[in-house]
């Protein structure tokens, strides 16, 4: 090794053969993680909302208030995690250095759920959209489950293949998306804001109070994104400022976004056609009202000069044509993106928790080839594809994937939470590059009071989905027996108990010829 | 031209030997230190911090290699490998680190299309590497 290599916080020597120094290259900056993970959640707006408005019906914008306030508290808690651990693991990363190995898969366990809804959910709306250009895409479950499941076929294999992906591409996108869904708020909110209509749709269309408390669980699958921020601080430069930074700015742009897009659809329909008509196209259903309020001739009237009206007349012409092409096309490019960043996000988690003895390493096995974990990729695909199978039967498809997300995110969520309370009861002494604020002493402990009210609301919102969505409950503990089945199975082969720490840091990967 | 350390980027194919070849003989006068990188590229459904054995033995044999040729050159150079997404960012971000004077690298003549093409990596350094860069590429076959 070279006599003036020093080691950075957070750097890892993950192999020392002959060669002297194997240092990981970090490249991404604050605007390269924040433009991945926004990929990840601004995908979500373009069907969390049609989603919790299929539940919450009128209180959308109350159930997506509530769900952003836990959101912030998580940003939080990950931002501490993550300047503490920037490693691929996210929450399981957490839960392993905090709690134990058993629970550090528990919640990796959870977290792979709920990657593969997301990666089934996204797919699933892509052709909502594209209805559009074709409308079979969106009104027959048969071409429309065909499609999607035909979109996470075709990323299986490229991903098995392993395509380059451009960050630079990414950026372009995210900001691309923002610039769409910002101009769609301030259309809404001069075109079509109403006070009076607005407040009547919230209260006429009051659900029950069941339908309330479940519409807060669904309104957490607004937030994904949070692991992905995690999950790349490793390949970030100074991830213990730049990893917190990117969380916070992902969060305030998130629930600005959420805010104005939740009032642009009530001023556009009634919660009733959201939930109904557009609850898989939230967005285009916006667009659509939108472009039909756009009526140049009457907009023209507030410019007194005759060459200012012709302009803004064609202007808004154009405008009307074109905004619900534009929100078709770039709706179906980020859900494919987020489909995509779902897929390698599990593929990546997977050898994280297979490089811990969490998961048999099988599981990330590398191909000889094409360098890829291409176990990991066909077999989390492969149950994308089937959680996608009910909606060739029937629309409720939609509304039971967006449970399954809520039970896997909020139970890794509240492991998060827990892990962090646990680090800094266990181990206080531990550097904490972003340290939470706000800290109750206990026992000359000091917990951080956002860690405890998010790990109660993530926690009641997990018992709510387990006591009122049978079909979460049962595929949900069903994907956690088979789990915790194959952990104590490999952990006995591997004569590991439970609790024995796995980590190793590193080991053959790759398939032997 | 201040020449104190050159930083070799090798990939691998046959042009690295002259690469090689070249920052030795450019080096002897001013005794300029000799640092021989190459990247390993981890796809993004890895870690980046992902152990690939296969990768790191071939990453070892060209080193090695790139050893062997300072060695018959009567030279010394400093090898390193490193894991990252892309070539070109890690060659660049570690010429930075290192504050060479001279990036150089070798590649063989090929076409895309018909058309000449120098690949994804070469172009990237030529467009963001902050010193100077030096390309010699093999004859054409």
């Amino acid at each position: 090794m070279h006599n003036d290599w020093q080691p950075k916080l957070g750097d890892k020597l993950v192999h020392s053969p002959r060669v002297k120094l194997h240092p990981l290259r970090r490249v991404l900056g604050i605007p390269g993680l924040f433009s991945t993970a926004y990929g990840d959640v601004g995908s979500s707006i373009y069907y969390a909302l049609g989603l919790v408005a299929l539940i919450a019906l009128g209180a959308t914008p109350v159930a997506l208030g509530i769900a952003g306030i836990l959101f912030v508290f998580t940003a939080l808690t990950y931002a501490e995690g993550t300047a503490m651990f920037p490693e691929a693991g996210g929450s399981a990363s957490f839960a392993r250095h905090g709690l134990s190995d058993l629970m550090g898969f528990i919640s990796g366990w959870a977290l792979m759920f709920g990657y593969i809804v997301t990666i089934s959910i996204s797919a699933y709306t892509i052709p909502s959209y594209l209805g559009y250009f074709w409308e079979p895409l969106k009104t027959s479950p048969v071409v429309h489950t065909a499609a999607a499941m035909g979109i996470v076929f075709i990323l299986m294999t490229i991903n098995v293949i392993g395509v380059r992906e451009s960050s630079r591409l990414n950026l372009s996108l995210a900001l691309l998306d923002i610039g769409t869904q910002i101009l769609i708020i301030v259309l809404a909110l001069l075109i079509l804001f109403n006070p009076v209509i607005f407040w009547e749709r919230i209260t006429g269309y009051w659900p029950s109070t069941p339908n309330l408390i479940f519409g807060v669980a669904i309104a957490a699958i607004a937030f994904t994104g949070l692991e992905t921020v995690s999950q790349m601080a490793e390949e970030t430069k100074r991830p213990q400022v730049k990893a917190p930074r990117a969380l916070i700015l992902m969060t305030i742009v998130v629930l600005v976004i959420f805010a104005g897009i939740s009032v642009s659809a009530f001023s556009a329909m009634t919660p009733a056609e959201l939930g109904s008509n557009w609850a898989t196209d939230p967005v285009a259903g916006i667009a659509h009202n939108l472009s039909a309020a756009i009526v140049p001739g009457d907009l023209i009237k507030g410019f007194s000069e005759p060459a200012h009206q012709v302009i803004a007349a064609y202007v808004l012409e154009g405008l009307r044509n074109v905004l619900p092409i534009i929100v078709a096309l770039l709706a179906a490019t980020i859900l494919f993106i987020a489909t995509n960043a779902g897929l390698l996000g599990i593929s990546r988690l997977a050898f994280s928790l297979g490089r811990f003895q969490l998961i048999p390493a099988e599981l990330s096995r590398v191909h000889n080839r094409f360098k890829t974990p291409y176990i990991a990729i066909a077999v989390f695909g492969l149950i994308a594809l089937v959680l996608q199978i009910p909606g060739f039967f029937g629309p409720d498809v939609f509304a039971n994937l967006g449970g399954l997300y809520a039970f896997g995110s909020m139970l890794s969520f509240a492991l998060a939470h827990l892990s962090i309370l646990g680090l800094r009861i266990r181990k206080p002494e531990l550097t904490r590059p972003f340290k939470l604020g706000w800290n109750l002493k206990i026992n000359n402990r000091e917990l951080p009071l956002t860690a405890i009210l998010g790990l109660l609301g993530t926690s009641v919102i997990w018992v709510v989905v387990v006591i009122m969505q049978p079909y979460s409950r049962w595929v949900g503990f069903g994907w956690l027996f088979i789990g915790l089945g194959i952990f104590f199975l490999f952990r006995r082969m591997k004569r590991m108990s439970a609790d024995q720490s796995g980590a190793s840091g590193g080991g053959t990967t790759e398939r032997k010829k | 031209m201040k020449l104190e350390r050159i930083l070799v980027a090798v990939s691998g194919k046959d042009a690295d030997t002259e690469a090689v070849k070249l920052a030795c003989d450019l080096a002897k006068k001013p005794k300029a230190k000799i640092y021989v990188v190459y990247v390993i590229e981890v796809k993004r459904s890895l870690p980046l911090d992902a152990v690939i054995e296969s990768e790191i033995a071939k990453a070892e044999k060209i080193l090695a290699h790139a050893e062997d040729i300072a060695s018959d050159k009567d030279y010394e150079v400093e090898t390193d490998l490193i894991q990252g997404r892309d070539a070109g960012p890690a060659i660049v971000d570690e010429a930075m680190e290192k504050e060479v004077d001279l990036i150089l690298m070798g590649f063989t003549y090929k076409k895309r299309f018909g058309v000449f093409n120098l690949g994804r990596v070469i172009p990237y350094v030529l467009e963001e590497a902050p010193c100077r860069v030096l390309l010699c590429r093999e004859p054409i076959p």
